[in-house]
């Protein structure tokens, strides 16, 4: 009895202490907990409580529990397989190339050449400038008659358009615009990552008889692949969620060309209405990015 | 050691003030205005104290009001006038924001049950879906105490009513109407076309006979209000509805091959036939190619309404004297071409200013409607934009029409027919779907209009 006495007090005291000590962590980690449930988890579960609900954008106060219903129009809804189609395609056509250009650029830009500072600056210019200025400019350069790029090509007699209404360029003109944006900001943060490795593993891979290609393949990629990691989750996620780029450059068109999931949530909640059926295909979306960060993060870790 | 005892305790004494600084902060704001209310009166339920004081929440004091009407400097003068009469006739401010419409709609629609903003302008389509939401205020009673309500043109309040009442008042409206280039139909001794053989006729006609300019261009951009405006000015050559009530749900009037004849007419023979006359090249632009295009001397035809009558300016604009030139000698106004079985009649645009239902401060919100609308504020907005008052809503508002050529707008104006009170947005979504179709021919235009018609069929419980 003494003994359990004793334990028990112990145990009791050991909690009190740990208690006393933590206690003002809790206190300093409850505001952000507090914030990040009101911001975040709260609108995500609700979005995916409104995905069981057929639920009108003009009476959200009526609201009719339909269960797995508009998951299951989704799967025989040719729109939605266009947009999803489209959203896979744009998100691993843009984020590859910009990987790899941001890669070539960040390789450019770590050389010790005259001008590089200013180079290093002026790339990010396409980063900062706000998302519906470039596309304003990228409309105004493929306008018929008298955007940039059409009198380029009626310079050399080759036919004009606008490609933006062209169901067979306007999705490589959003993939364009999607690059033209972020090669700089991978440039950047791969450099940064390339700066971080010790000169010395260079030196001893020389020794070694490396040369540049071995270098890079041995040296540089497996020391830049956490922060190429970050890079591509991070745009696979934004690529994935755009909203904008495609919303003012096409509106989702011509034909549907461009549509992507994100477009295609605005419209089934704020065109028609169907808010319950808009819910759901952005759980679904929420699920892919999901599955596919921890599953990339996860084969991250295991290299 | 002596000396690091004090030294943690005062650390972990701040930390612990700060935290509970903090935590009192962050209750402080969850509590809202609510909160605020009851600090200032001690009480729990005097709500008034918080609406008086300033932690009233939404609306407080300050009344707001979102007007598109308002947007550009040009429009800043009337803006000023307004802000500035507002407070002089009723003791308190007025925030005025000029929202582009699709950021507006979905706002309100998202946002409007809290009371903000007040006051709302719009366009018809919103008029019914704010309706139908539960959103805006019927304003009939207080409308009919004002001195100045007989004189709005019938035909604008009749638009604005739903199920019996009216829920708005008009500022400005219009028709569409075919806008050509007299000189270019006067030069090639065409007339200007009453009917869509006619129409692409003369297309035709001027495509081969001239090469500075392009015979025609309509908007087709997946998702732009103009190409639905303008698709539907045709459909109300024919019909004078889309759908009338039917009981609760509504009916679809024209048939499917009413519907195929238009895309026929002025999509796929437009833009995919045998000999289009707009350019393919333009396919899948809005109103951003087709009004400059028109001003800048690129299009002899266009549909249009009469607000390019004072638009000579601007970054659109690449040479300002040639547009006034072309607008003031060089263009004419006809009644939109029709295809066969059609008569006379457009779109009828009137655009409402209406009242949140869920206003804290409906009278103050009625006031400053009641002014914007009134013919004042009008013959203000036409000093500015004087485009948009050639046919005014109001018969104490004169016409700024200044040019015998854009007479025929008043005759357009009269001929046109109000959007059906149903919620828009699916019956414009299968529109670009299927007219985009057509005219980038993927779809035979007839086969078009007989699916369009299926799904519209399928809208009328829906809508």
């Amino acid at each position: 009895m003494a003994t359990s006495s004793g334990t028990g007090s112990r145990y009791a005291a050991e909690f009190k202490s740990f208690v006393k000590e933590t206690w003002l962590g809790y206190a300093f980690m409850l505001p952000a907990s507090v914030l990040l449930g009101l911001i975040v988890i709260y609108p995500t579960l609700r979005g995916v409580h409104i995905s069981f609900f057929e639920m009108s954008l003009l009476q959200p106060g009526q609201e009719t529990f339909v269960a797995f219903q508009n998951f299951a129009a989704m799967a025989s809804d040719p729109k939605f397989w266009n947009a999803f189609g489209n959203s896979i395609l744009l998100t691993g056509v843009a984020v590859a190339l910009q990987y790899l250009l941001g890669l070539g650029l960040a390789l450019a830009l770590k050389e010790k050449v005259p001008g590089v500072a200013l180079f290093r600056s002026a790339s990010m210019i396409t980063w900062v400038l706000p998302v519906v200025v470039m596309v304003i400019i990228f409309r105004f350069m493929v306008q018929p008659g008298y955007g940039f790029l059409n009198i380029v090509l009626g310079w050399f007699n080759l036919p004009t358009s606008y490609w933006f209404g062209d169901p067979t360029t306007a999705f490589p003109l959003v993939v364009t615009m999607h690059v033209w944006r972020n090669v700089p900001f991978f440039a950047i943060a791969l450099m940064a990552a390339m700066q971080s490795i010790p000169e010395s593993l260079y030196e001893a891979a020389e020794m070694d008889g490396a040369g540049s290609l071995a270098k890079f393949r041995y040296v540089t990629l497996p020391q830049i692949s956490y922060v190429s990691m970050i890079m591509i989750v991070l745009h696979v996620i934004y690529t994935f969620n755009n909203f904008d780029i495609v919303f003012l450059s096409t509106g989702g068109g011509p034909l549907g060309s461009t549509e992507v999931l994100a477009t295609y949530v605005y419209k089934q909640a704020f065109q028609s209405y169907a808010l319950g059926y808009a819910a759901s295909v952005g759980v679904v979306m929420l699920v892919l990015l999901l599955a596919f960060t921890v599953v990339y993060v996860k084969l991250e870790d295991t290299e | 050691m002596t000396d690091d005892i004090p030294n943690t305790r005062t650390r972990r004494t701040v930390l612990k003030a700060l935290g509970v600084a903090t935590a009192t902060g962050l209750a402080g704001c969850s509590g809202g205005g609510g909160s605020a209310a009851q600090q200032g009166t001690g009480a729990g339920d005097e709500s008034t104290s918080g609406g008086s004081g300033n932690g009233g929440g939404g609306s407080g004091d300050k009344l707001i009001m979102w007007n598109a009407g308002f947007q550009g400097d040009e429009n800043k003068p009337w803006k000023d006038w307004y802000v500035d009469q507002f407070s002089g006739e009723y003791g308190r401010s007025i925030q005025v924001s000029a929202f582009e419409y699709p950021d507006a709609r979905q706002k309100f629609l998202t946002g409007g049950r809290t009371g903000n903003p007040d006051v709302i302008e719009g366009v018809l389509s919103h008029l019914s879906e704010y309706a139908k939401a539960g959103l805006i205020e019927p304003v009939g009673d207080r409308a009919e105490q004002l001195d100045h309500f007989d004189g709005y043109v019938d035909s604008t309040i009749e638009a604005m009513t739903y199920k019996g009442e009216l829920y708005g008042l008009p500022y400005t409206g219009n028709g569409r109407a075919l806008v050509y280039r007299k000189d270019i139909f006067d030069e090639l001794g065409l007339e200007p076309p009453e009917t869509a053989e006619q129409f692409l006729e003369a297309g035709r006609t001027i495509n081969e006979e001239r090469d500075d300019v392009e015979a025609f261009h309509n908007c087709t951009k997946d998702g732009s209000v103009r190409a639905f405006q303008e698709w539907i000015s045709h459909v109300y050559q024919h019909e004078d509805r889309l759908y009338e009530p039917d009981g609760d749900s509504w009916t679809l009037v024209p048939d499917a091959e009413t519907l195929g004849l238009v895309f026929d007419n002025f999509y796929y023979q437009v833009w995919a036939g045998d000999d289009p006359i707009g350019n393919p090249e333009q396919r899948g632009t809005g109103w951003q190619v087709n009004d400059p295009g028109y001003l800048n001397g690129q299009f002899a035809m266009i549909e249009c309404g009469p607000w390019l009558r004072g638009w000579t300016s601007g970054s659109d604009i690449n040479d300002s004297e040639k547009t006034t030139t072309i607008l003031d000698e060089k263009t004419a106004i006809a009644h939109l071409p029709r295809a066969e079985g059609g008569s006379k009649g457009t779109y009828l645009e009137v655009k409402p200013v209406m009242l949140n239902a869920n206003s804290k401060q409906k009278e103050m919100g009625w006031n400053a409607l009641s002014l914007f609308t009134s013919p004042a504020s009008l013959e203000e907005g036409k000093k500015v934009s004087a485009g948009d008052y050639i046919t005014p809503v109001h018969e104490d508002v004169e016409t700024s029409l200044d040019n015998e050529n854009w007479t025929p707008f008043t005759e357009v104006f009269e001929t046109g027919k109000a959007l059906s009170k149903i919620g828009w947005g699916p019956v414009r979504e299968a529109f670009y779907t299927h007219m985009q179709n057509v005219v980038y021919g993927k779809s035979d235009p007839y086969k078009a209009g007989e699916q369009f018609h299926g799904e519209l069929k399928d809208l009328e419980s829906k809508v």
